[in-house]
């Protein structure tokens, strides 16, 4: 596995956010479910640059809607995660529980 | 009838944003600026749009900012100093700039604040890098920059090669007519804009250095396995 084949923190929450919404999913739903699950403001712009980098891992793949009058005219992409993007966040979930499990309560701060 | 977005934000987004015009972004920023968001939401949304690189490396990335950082920093002075005729130095410590060697003191001074410290201070600052290490190599790599320069182009007369050159005349009574503020009249100012670059992307590539732990110290941590914590967050 390559450096570049790795899930950044903001790719992970990215794809899961993806993976709550479903089968397909477009910018704006994805944006919003990161900001009411994470409680944090996220650009749409970011999250299309996420998007980006994840496709081009091949970690998601994305389809052109048709062109509505709501949006200008303008299409929607929708996204959804390959079988591919789908092993990555379970290998990277299996990681994440093994080096919870062997941490020791942190002192100071709050979780 | 619906909200209609900032015109020049729209327009900025379709004609600055980087790589291939991304309708889908436009549409998204559209329907959701008419659901439920401000002005200044959009715009915000905009410039993070134009601003956000997806497909340039950091190093490309850290660049193409120190550029625009130093050429704004260097022409923003440039042009203050022409409108004020005199650089807030000159103002603060008047007749003393024309008696030796106080005048030249000043000027190395100022240039050293003004245009190479004080600006990569800012830019660290604003990229929340800011220590005393990465300012030292910053500052030590435009210091650098500035005093080779002349020997690539010899009419590029730079503040720091004026430095060594006065210190060099003083011995060897050679006639300089050059002053630190030189390079920043007319077309000498682009020529402060590569030491600065020089400078700020060396600090910013400079990286913090590690902090090594005393092992006589206590462990931030307490010895309790993770089954704790996890019974702690259930419970809560």
């Amino acid at each position: 596995m390559g450096k570049g084949d790795n899930l950044g923190e903001f790719e992970l929450t990215v794809i899961l956010g993806l993976l709550r919404l479903g089968e397909e999913a477009y910018g704006v739903p994805i944006a919003r479910e990161i900001e009411v699950s994470a409680d944090r403001e996220v650009g749409i712009a970011s999250v299309y640059a996420a998007l980006d980098r994840l496709e081009r891992k091949g970690f998601v793949s994305s389809r052109r809607g048709e062109p509505t009058p709501e949006r200008g005219g303008r299409a929607k992409r929708f996204f959804r995660v390959t079988a591919l993007g789908l092993r990555r966040v379970r290998k990277t979930q299996r990681t994440l529980i093994r080096l919870w499990q062997g941490l020791p309560q942190l002192k100071g701060g709050e979780a | 009838m619906k909200a209609v977005p900032p015109t020049t934000a729209t327009w900025m987004l379709k004609h600055l944003a980087p790589g291939e015009r991304n309708e889908a972004l436009e549409g998204d920023l559209l329907e959701e600026f008419q659901r439920r968001r401000s002005a200044s939401w959009y715009w915000r949304q905009v410039l993070l749009a134009i601003l956000a690189f997806p497909n340039v490396s950091r190093i490309a990335w850290l660049t193409f900012w120190a550029a625009t950082f130093a050429a704004v920093w260097v022409y923003g002075l440039h042009t203050i100093s022409s409108l004020t005729a005199q650089f807030p130095f000159q103002a603060a410590f008047g007749n003393w700039l024309d008696r030796e060697p106080y005048g030249q003191a000043i000027g190395i001074a100022e240039g050293i604040v003004f245009y190479l410290a004080g600006p990569v201070a800012v830019y660290l600052a604003l990229a929340r890098n800011l220590s005393l290490r990465s300012l030292a190599v910053g500052v030590g790599a435009g210091a650098l920059t500035i005093f080779l320069l002349p020997f690539f182009q010899s009419h590029l007369y730079t503040p720091l090669s004026y430095f060594f050159a006065y210190a060099l005349a003083k011995h060897w009574n050679v006639t300089l007519w050059l002053r630190w503020y030189d390079i920043l009249q007319g077309s000498q100012a682009p020529v402060g804009i590569i030491p600065l670059l020089v400078a700020m992307c060396a600090a910013s590539l400079c990286r913090t250095r590690l902090v090594k732990f005393d092992p006589k110290e206590p462990s931030p941590h307490e010895s309790k396995p993770a089954a704790s914590l996890q019974e702690k967050s259930t419970g809560a």
